[in-house]
């Protein structure tokens, strides 16, 4: 089992938060194994064709792709959010696994750490 | 074990599906206002921002810590996870 859980639950942009968290993620992935879970408003981060730039902020998600590359290779999101806000598989830049509550329950006590970002 | 911190009213949406049977919850800082209303757990709140707000003598089952008992919880708990 991976070493550390990052769960992400902040919009993307708007605010830093959400892209901090991605930094966070890719930084962790240097030391330690890493997964990421997303949950809440998160999952938004999570839908493709964003074009933040006119409004000033750096799209950022498109670094999701690279994820795999960082050996970052379990990334979840909680299916009730998905449904929440009527989104599917195709609507999302990358492929993920989809987790019910217990699954997600699980995820966080199986992992080492958990950061919340 | 996790100990789970909630500090604003509208982390509670974050964190309703993910508070195992077992873990501990604390509410800080406007997180306390949880406190009136009905949860799906039971919940420790920080007594000094309920007494801040008013709210010490109006939180029910809500037990009140103090921010030294919540370092003691930290310490003890497997993980933390904050919810904000």
């Amino acid at each position: 089992m991976s070493d550390i859980l990052f769960v992400f639950s902040q919009p993307p942009h708007g605010r830093i938060n959400a892209q901090e968290g991605f930094d966070a993620l890719l930084m962790g992935s240097a030391f330690a194994e890493c997964a990421v879970l997303f949950i809440g408003e998160g999952v938004l981060q999570l839908v493709n064709h964003q074009q933040p730039e006119a409004q000033g902020f750096k799209n950022y998600t498109l670094g999701f792709s690279a994820l795999k590359d960082y050996g970052v290779s379990r990334i979840a999101c909680s299916q009730s959010a998905l449904n929440h806000y009527g989104l599917v598989e195709d609507d999302l830049i990358i492929p993920v696994e989809t987790l019910d509550a217990d699954c997600q329950r699980q995820w966080l006590s199986d992992f080492k750490k958990v950061l919340t970002f | 074990m996790i100990l789970h911190t909630i500090n604003k009213t509208s982390a509670l949406a974050k964190c309703r599906e993910l508070v195992a049977t077992g873990d501990q919850v604390v509410l800080l800082e406007d997180g306390v206002n949880l406190g009136l209303e009905p949860l799906p757990f039971d919940v420790y709140a920080i007594a000094g921002d309920a007494q801040a707000r008013g709210l010490a003598a109006k939180l029910g089952e809500t037990k009140l810590i103090s921010y030294v008992d919540l370092v003691k919880m930290t310490a003890a708990a497997d993980k933390v996870c904050a919810w904000f």
